[in-house]
């Protein structure tokens, strides 16, 4: 047992002088488990549906004030509230959900515009933006801006009315906030409200769609779990490496192997990428 | 040059090509799409790396290419399955 775990870690003339976990094999073992552990994870989305999901503090006033600011800070007028988009903002989310889909379009062929139309507004201009994932408003906000697309539509002097609609419900099997921004300019500008829209008006933007009750923090997050396995791995395989780096030199081992130190840095940088990664999806 | 030299050379090489994809991949954080081919583009420039690397050691050998291969897809299968 003890020679086993030697021969796993350590560089030795039974291992071909070098350790068996950092052998193409016993990577690509390590790799079928990991697969193993998503389809686990997979398949848990499917059977208890709800059951993983992502936290959210996100709210409507929250995104529609941090909007105004984007513009403010652009030099441009705020946009207004319209209860008119956002109805239209909450029932693309609903449908999302409803239809089981993360996109602009729908799967039976509804544009974001058949929604806004659909809720009675006359537009000369309209836009969508979406959210999935986020934590809270403030990533969810400097995400969109880093997209030139999404940003285009934050900072755009020519809408003048804003709806927005947050949705928690549970998307492919996983419990989520659905932000949908919908932009427009009314045909008829006698009817923008130029109010400052009250906490009233916000609620109805915030909605929530679990199929009975009250909507519940889901405890796991399933990014977190796959982030951690993922990380463990790359920490286990960077330390063997190292370790077998350390042995060969000091012993002047001739072998024919990959760079032990281009192998540490490549994981390195990937182990980074994947603990920096933050949740959340724009569209 | 010497063999430690160009050792040195092409560490440092990949040293500015996995931190070109690590800065491009922060700076397009959330954008899915492009985070992906990121991705894709460093584990497969760090792929044509060793095949230079080794090739200038004169030790471009089968195992060594599938070792290289495991450990990009390694890299690609856990991120992308990760965070997609």
């Amino acid at each position: 047992m003890n020679h086993l775990w030697h021969l796993l870690f350590f560089p030795h003339e039974h291992n071909n002088h070098k350790a068996r976990l950092i052998q193409p094999g016993y990577v690509a073992f390590l790799l079928a488990i990991y697969l193993l552990n998503q389809s686990v994870i997979k398949s848990l989305t499917i059977a208890k549906p709800g059951i993983l999901g992502y936290s959210s503090e996100i709210t409507a006033q929250s995104v529609y004030e941090q909007t105004n600011l984007q513009r403010q800070n652009a030099g441009l007028s705020p946009v207004h509230f319209s209860t008119v988009l956002s109805k239209s903002a909450v029932d693309k989310a609903n449908d999302m959900f409803a239809q089981n889909y993360w996109a602009h379009n729908s799967p039976d062929g509804k544009t974001p515009w058949d929604f806004i139309k659909a809720n009675g507004y006359q537009y000369s201009i309209a836009g969508e933006n979406l959210a999935k994932d986020f934590y809270d408003t403030d990533s969810m906000m400097k995400a969109w801006m880093n997209s030139p697309t999404h940003k285009a539509n934050i900072v755009n002097q020519k809408y003048q009315e804003i709806g927005i609609g947050v949705v928690n419900g549970v998307l492919n099997g996983v419990k989520t906030t659905l932000v949908v921004q919908h932009f427009g300019t009314p045909l008829d500008s006698s009817t923008i409200s130029h109010d400052t829209p009250e906490e009233k008006q916000f609620e109805q933007s915030q909605k929530v769609l679990s199929q009975s009750e009250v909507y519940q923090q889901p405890i796991i997050s399933p990014l977190q779990i796959s982030q951690a396995i993922g990380a463990s791995m790359f920490i286990l395989i960077i330390s063997v490496l190292s370790i077998d780096a350390y042995i060969t030199l000091k012993n002047k081992t001739h072998r024919f192997s990959g760079s032990s130190a281009g192998h540490i840095g490549f994981l390195a940088i990937i182990l980074f990428v994947l603990l920096v990664s933050r949740q959340g999806t724009i569209f | 040059m010497t063999n430690s030299k160009s050792d040195l050379l092409m560490l440092a090489i990949l040293g500015i090509i996995i931190t070109i994809g690590a800065s491009l991949f922060i700076y397009f954080s959330n954008n899915h799409l492009v985070e992906r081919q990121i991705i894709y583009a460093t584990s497969g420039a760090y792929f044509l790396w060793s095949l230079l690397y080794h090739y200038f050691r004169g030790d471009l050998h089968f195992s060594i290419i599938i070792e290289y291969l495991v450990f990009a897809l390694l890299a690609v299968v856990i991120t992308t399955s990760t965070l997609f």
